[in-house]
């Protein structure tokens, strides 16, 4: 193992690596937007809205990202859109997060008894203070978890971004390896990145999970 | 706008060949993948410390680490330890020990959700330790996380995309080759799109109707 | 029928008065439509296509700034345009895309002219050769010619027209297509493909610089030469004209040369002129 290769290019790892961070931070926040959003949409739904809602959702998770962001970079131009590499990353990172946010927030809506929802009407509380003092909270709840498991996949997915160019980490390392001939120690310096930011969000989704199980007084997972 | 449908009617083969290689890929690195998983699984609730430590490690290296840098170390990093491959196989090794790593965590909570009584009531029937694993707890803990290892299926099935980066001709790589030679960008690409929701669609589709089928009474468990 | 008569002149009257209404319309809007020369000069911003993963045409210095034969070229266009160079990393299979999505403004990256890609970009003259295909293998390899690699794993690059021609000449070789020239050398390197096809000039480079390759060229294919050109989006003559003009400065100046010495400490394998 000779690390003096990536020891010399340690400040362009960095640089590739703050590409990736800031790529990943808008995986996330975007992406919650997004997500956030659709649930929204789909809870006041009209027939027509969510038909369109769920083909979305399905047509982001039915299909690998690598496809999504070649489609976009190069299929939106085409359709008179003007995407550089930045955006076509941002917006297909974003669509794609915002999928899987909006599959998790569901299953947070449904895991909350129908019964609520009905008894909290008929006591005269609207759509917003429903969302605010029972539907929210509980479905937040449940879906917490995942959702902070959604964030690591994303952020390792961001990687993809490579594919079209956009010179996060991923892409910095696989110049290196050519220039220096070092495949296993970049990998090994690549790999130890990603694994910095994503183990501790890991961690947090698992404690997350333990906590709401416990507090929920239930036994299943 | 230059949409040319008719043109790439002569390029269906080819996708089609890649889509065939694609469900090729996915089935064999799900099947190491399930074995892994099984192992890793076991290892992880072994009384054997070590061998707990170190099934720990395996998951969380490569549960938070991109799947993209795993294919690259397995195709461009194995041989300098002298360990060569196809591409494919290299592709199916990487993509195989990385589902493995989330199936087996997905198979340790189905084992964990196994009520005790069972494995109790067994051992006082008199049922071996492995016979009641197999017969007992497995089918139970099965039942309970089949939606998870479904999702799982369907993860294989878009990371399989991801083997285009190493020279794979699969659905993907078969899309950018075709798509790099006759210019034919979006319409290339909106048929494999179309190509990837069937394959998704459909593996839930049959998924779920095995489930059903498997685990007709627990299915809700 | 006089009534139909008059009726028919007072129509054709109107379409020819329609006809050029709409003549007289559009004519300003068709003129309108800049040409990428003027749009160049008045932002004073130049994007160009550049393969960055294949040294020494494209590739990045330790500071993480492009540089190579064809960013030495891209600067010398800027420089001559008065705009500021805009470098966009592109791979072999982009270059197509790219320009045809107006993601840049030239493509200076190894492009090789032929009448196939013609019908969807436009060629400059040529500013560069190279005999098209040449074979790198592992040193100690018993590679004399094309054929040898029949039965073996060989990489090439999507779209090139290495491929094409490579994978015509030895059917039964396992070809291995891949993103990048890049991607495919170091496949190369670490055994994952017994040979790589490219062409002269990058292979050369890259076997200069790792002892432990060599390069092999097919007598077959030892006159098949590539004039590589810049590549334009179809459509404006104007800026085929800018680029044409300059490529000629280059060559008659002796300044492509200079640079080609600069990078390979060679001649170019074959005159630009004439260029067949």
């Amino acid at each position: 193992m000779d690390f003096t290769p990536v020891w010399a290019s340690r400040w362009l790892i960095l640089d590739s690596f703050a590409t990736t961070l800031t790529l990943s931070a808008i995986a996330v926040f975007v992406g919650t937007f997004v997500g956030a959003c659709v649930t929204l949409l789909q809870l006041i739904g009209s027939r027509l809205l969510n038909v369109v809602l769920r083909a979305y959702i399905e047509l982001f998770r039915g299909t690998p990202l690598l496809m999504q962001l070649f489609f976009i970079y190069f299929g939106l131009p085409m359709l008179g859109l003007d995407v550089d590499r930045f955006w076509a990353a941002f917006v297909a990172i974003s669509l794609y997060t915002g999928a899987y946010v909006a599959e998790v927030l569901r299953a947070g809506v449904e895991a909350v008894p129908r019964g609520q929802t009905e008894a909290a009407t008929a006591l005269g509380l609207g759509f917003g203070q429903r969302l605010r003092y029972i539907l929210g909270p509980q479905a937040l709840r449940v879906a917490l978890p995942p959702l902070v498991g959604v964030y690591v996949a994303v952020i390792k997915d961001t990687s993809l971004a490579t594919v079209i160019g956009y010179n996060e980490l991923m892409r910095r390392g696989m110049e290196l390896v050519l220039q220096y001939g070092r495949p296993l120690e970049v990998f090994l310096v690549v790999g130890l990145l990603y694994f910095l930011i994503c183990f501790p969000i890991s961690k947090l989704s698992e404690w997350l999970e333990r906590k709401f199980t416990r507090d929920a007084g239930g036994t299943e997972p | 706008m230059f949409l040319d449908w008719g043109s790439i009617t002569s390029y269906y083969g080819l996708l089609l060949q890649g889509a065939w290689l694609t469900i090729v890929i996915t089935l064999a690195s799900f099947t190491l993948a399930a074995i892994v998983g099984v192992l890793v699984a076991a290892a992880r609730a072994s009384a054997v410390a070590p061998l707990r430590w170190l099934a720990t490690v395996y998951v969380e290296v490569l549960r938070n680490t991109p799947v993209l840098l795993q294919i690259f170390i397995v195709f461009y990093g194995f041989p300098s330890f002298g360990i060569r491959m196809t591409a494919i196989t290299a592709g199916i090794l990487g993509l195989g020990f990385n589902v493995g790593a989330y199936l087996a965590e997905i198979f340790r909570a189905g084992i964990n959700a196994v009520p005790r009584g069972h494995r109790e009531a067994a051992t006082a029937l008199g049922i071996t330790p492995l016979q009641s694993f197999i017969w007992i707890v497995a089918p139970v803990a099965l039942s309970k996380v089949f939606p998870a290892v479904t999702n799982m299926f369907i993860a294989t099935l878009l990371g399989s995309s991801l083997l285009s980066v190493i020279a794979v001709p699969e659905l993907t790589g078969q899309t950018n080759e075709i798509s790099a030679r006759t210019f034919l960008t979006i319409e290339v690409y909106s048929f494999s799109t179309g190509l990837y929701l069937v394959l998704t669609l459909g593996s839930a589709l049959i998924l779920g109707m095995l489930g059903r089928r498997l685990f007709p009474a627990r299915a809700r468990g | 029928m006089g009534t139909f008569d008059k009726l028919a002149k007072t129509g054709f009257a109107m379409g020819l008065a329609v006809a050029l209404g709409s003549l007289i319309a559009l004519a300003p809007a068709a003129a309108q439509t800049p040409s990428t020369l003027d749009k160049v000069i008045s932002s004073k911003k130049l994007r160009v296509g550049i393969i960055l993963s294949l040294p020494p045409f494209g590739m990045r210095n330790a500071a993480g700034e492009p540089e190579g034969f064809d960013v030495d070229v891209a600067k010398l266009a800027a420089e001559r345009l008065g705009a500021q160079l805009e470098v966009i990393d592109t791979t072999a299979a982009d270059r197509i895309p790219n320009l045809r999505t107006d993601k840049v403004d030239l493509i200076i990256g190894q492009f090789t002219r032929n009448a196939e890609r013609a019908k969807v970009v436009t060629f400059s003259n040529p500013y560069i050769t190279a005999v098209v295909m040449a074979i790198a293998v592992p040193k100690d390899a018993d590679v004399k010619a094309a054929k040898d690699l029949d039965g073996k794993r060989v990489a090439v690059i999507k779209g090139t027209t290495q491929d094409k021609a490579f994978s015509a000449a030895v059917p039964g070789a396992s070809i291995q297509r891949f993103d990048s020239s890049a991607a495919a050398l170091l496949a190369l390197k670490q055994g994952q493909v017994d040979a790589m096809i490219e062409d002269s000039n990058f292979l050369n480079y890259q076997a200069k610089l790792d002892e432990n390759l060599k390069v092999v060229i097919d007598d077959a294919f030892k006159d098949l030469i590539d004039y590589n050109s810049i590549g334009l989006r179809r459509g404006d003559p104007d800026w085929k004209n800018w680029v044409d003009m300059f490529v000629f400065e280059l060559n008659s100046t002796g300044a492509g040369n200079a640079l080609y010495k600069k990078w390979f400490n060679a001649s170019m394998p074959a005159p630009l002129n004439p260029s067949f």
